[in-house]
């Protein structure tokens, strides 16, 4: 981006940036195809003066033309459009210049401290590893053992003077390096995708546009699991985040890919979508928890335990060694979901992980036991404990429910 | 006192021929010297706006060598209520040529003649071009101009200023509009407050004293807009090398944008603007 342009800005009401926003992508793009002589170069809404900013290259007359249809466009979507003027003597558009000033601006640091970290649009301080690095670069279409060393590389070249480095820096390196080694464009703009998604991907918190975080993603699974009451096990929250935000780089890929004339150059997911998201990702670590956002724990529960007698009845009269151990695995889950949910765990869909947070480390051993086995011999043994656990768990499931049933007819009656 | 901030984001820029150099950096809130008065209301809703978008979008001007904020008392308060350890700051040179001091002007429309409790503080009459062009003080109507007789220390004149445009406002004069260093063509009574020295500003901040509100109108050549910095940063436990390397890292990839002087976004700036743009 290099030259003179004209900055215009429209005051727009009801203040939703996020609709703004959606019809932006769609009118701005399309007014500027049909008004000759001008060439849209950036858009953003300013949230906070409820102000949409516009980067344009074209005369005079172009730029009423395209503020007049353009506010009409909007008007017509039921949203009020009104051009402010923004530069002297009350003009439409100020001139914007990249280099007049022959600006020279550098990070500068004092001293070199500890290990490199990165820091996020949302102002989050995290650690920066090659395997996370790695996984981007990955995700964007890098071959494996290209990555790492890639990775390794940057790291190490940026650990040398920096000690905290952004997304975006960390990006732009990597892409320069990238583009040194001759790389297509493509890759370069999967790579910037993946490393700064949120370039592509916001979504709007009290009628704010938030550029989408892991933090973000975090703070809406934190609030999920409030609403449930359910403790997670201990790395549960960092693996949906991170599967939800992997989710979010696809997207940011996708979008980094498509033509811009097909393509609205961000995405800005509604609060509910941003909710689905999450929750979409976390179902796929605990399934339990679609059932829980129209059901009670108890009710979950007892249904879970329901099915596990039931699992263990057809097992003890399975022929097949095959078939028995399924049956008994897909029991003890559902035994131990119940206990779970029971004891204001949240039942994740890895057995042996959930049978270590409910204090169960011998059963949790048994299970890795179980999904390793190869020999015949040992099925039939491990298909012995598994039937026996599964009993076991079975009937203190039965008396906690009890008790906990008690426990409830109690606070009612007092 | 000088800011010990030699981490952030150093900006160099050539104006009128010459390098103007700034480091947007973060600053803690206990070194920052006020020196003006505020007004609670707008620090308030500042506060509330801040908390709102999460970040403190424009920095606070700040005399790197004194600490002493130029620009955007109201910014460093509104951080301060709601519970901010660091700001984001643009630390200059005050003592650069190029950062010129000036003073608002105010229009009282609504007044059409000089109310009789306010005689007794006049001079005779003199040129008004003269007075604007002196560091005096003075009233104008319909193009008469007379001095304004304040005490000679700078602090109590300003004092003696605000309980002048207290009357002013009671009697129905309403609130002033505020002109840059002019004398405006509009009908009404015009009330220049004397103009400030650097050394004047410096010497009130650092005494812990303040003066009341448009006491001062400082124009820094370059004025960088939209850093945009989170405000968990801010409220961060990091150490200052640490806030000011993470918002130098998260500026640096930005695109930015000059605009010459005359650009309105929320207000007009009369110097050159530097837009940060993008997250």
């Amino acid at each position: 981006m290099r030259g003179e342009w004209s900055l215009a800005r429209l005051r727009f009401l009801p203040r939703d940036p996020a609709l703004v926003s959606r019809l932006a992508a769609r009118i701005l793009l399309r007014v500027a195809a049909r008004v000759k002589g001008l060439e849209l170069i950036d858009w953003f809404v300013d949230d906070e003066a409820g102000e949409l900013y516009i980067i344009l290259s074209c005369d005079h007359d172009s730029l009423v033309s395209f503020l007049e249809t353009v506010s009409a466009e909007f008007r017509g979507e039921g949203v009020w459009v009104s051009p402010l003027p923004t530069g002297t003597l009350g003009s439409w558009s100020a001139t914007l210049r990249a280099t007049v000033l022959g600006i020279e601006s550098k990070v500068v640091v004092e001293s070199k401290r500890g290990p490199l970290r990165a820091v996020h649009p949302d102002g989050v301080i995290s650690e920066l590893t090659p395997s996370e690095i790695a996984k981007c670069l990955v995700l964007a279409g890098l071959n494996m053992d290209d990555a790492i060393e890639l990775a390794k590389e940057t790291l190490t070249e940026l650990s040398r003077d920096r000690n905290v480095v952004s997304l975006g820096e960390l990006a732009d390196y990597i892409v320069e390096k990238l583009s040194r080694r001759r790389a297509p464009a493509r890759l370069l703009a999967a790579v910037r995708a993946t490393l700064c998604p949120y370039l592509y991907v916001a979504f709007t918190r009290k009628g704010r546009l938030v550029p989408l975080t892991k933090q973000a993603l975090l703070e809406e699974l934190d609030s999920l699991l409030n609403r449930m009451e359910l403790k997670p096990p201990p790395s549960f929250v960092e693996r949906v985040v991170e599967r939800a935000y992997d989710r979010v780089r696809l997207e940011a890929v996708s979008m980094a890919l498509a033509p811009p004339s097909l393509s609205p150059p961000i995405t800005v997911l509604k609060p509910r979508e941003m909710r689905e998201v999450v929750l979409r990702e976390a179902c796929k670590e605990a399934p339990l928890i679609r059932e829980l956002q129209s059901a009670s724990k108890t009710s979950v529960a007892l249904k879970e335990l329901e099915e596990g007698a039931r699992l263990l009845r057809k097992a003890l009269q399975e022929k097949a060694l095959a078939a028995k151990l399924y049956l008994l695995l897909e029991g003890l889950w559902k035994a131990l979901a119940s206990m779970a949910l029971l004891r204001g765990v949240l039942p994740t869909s890895d057995a042996s992980e959930l049978a270590e947070s409910l204090g169960e480390a011998e059963l949790a051993d048994l299970l890795r036991r179980a999904y390793v086995m190869r020999n015949p011999s040992e099925a039939e043994h491990i298909a012995t404990l598994l039937a026996e656990e599964l009993s076991r768990i079975l009937n203190r499931v039965t008396e906690e429910m009890r008790a906990y049933a008690a426990g409830h007819d109690q606070v009612r009656t007092s | 006192m000088v800011i010990l901030n030699n981490t952030g984001y150093r900006v160099k820029c050539h104006v009128r021929g010459k390098e103007f150099e700034m480091l947007l950096a973060a600053v803690p809130l206990n070194e920052l010297k006020p020196h003006e008065e505020i007004n609670r209301r707008v620090v308030r809703e500042l506060a509330r706006s801040l908390e709102l978008a999460g970040v403190q979008k424009n920095p606070i001007i700040v005399d790197r060598k004194t600490g002493v904020i130029l620009d955007g008392m109201h910014r460093w308060h509104a951080l301060k209520l709601i519970g901010a350890r660091y700001a984001v700051a643009c630390l200059v040179d005050y003592s650069d040529p190029a950062i010129t001091l000036g003073r608002w002007v105010r229009l009282y429309a609504r007044v059409n003649r000089i109310p009789a409790w306010l005689r007794g503080w006049l001079g005779p009459l003199e040129d008004p071009e003269e007075l604007l062009a002196s560091n005096e003080a003075f009233v104008c109507l319909r193009g008469k101009a007379r001095r304004l007789l304040l005490p000679k220390d700078k602090l109590r004149a300003f004092r003696k200023l605000k309980m002048i445009e207290t009357w002013l406002r009671r009697e129905g004069g309403g609130d002033p509009s505020y002109f840059p260093d002019k004398i405006p063509d509009s009908q009404g009574l015009v009330l220049a407050p004397p103009k400030l020295s650097k050394e004047e500003v410096v010497s009130v901040a650092m005494r812990g004293l303040v003066f009341p509100p448009k006491s001062t109108r400082h124009e820094i050549p370059v004025r960088p807009l939209y850093l945009n910095a989170p405000l968990r940063l801010l409220k961060s436990r990091e150490t200052r090398d640490t806030v000011s390397e993470a918002i130098a890292a998260l500026l640096a990839p930005k695109l930015v944008l000059e605009a010459p002087g005359g650009l309105t976004a929320e207000r007009e700036y009369r110097e050159s603007v530097l837009i940060f743009w993008g997250w």
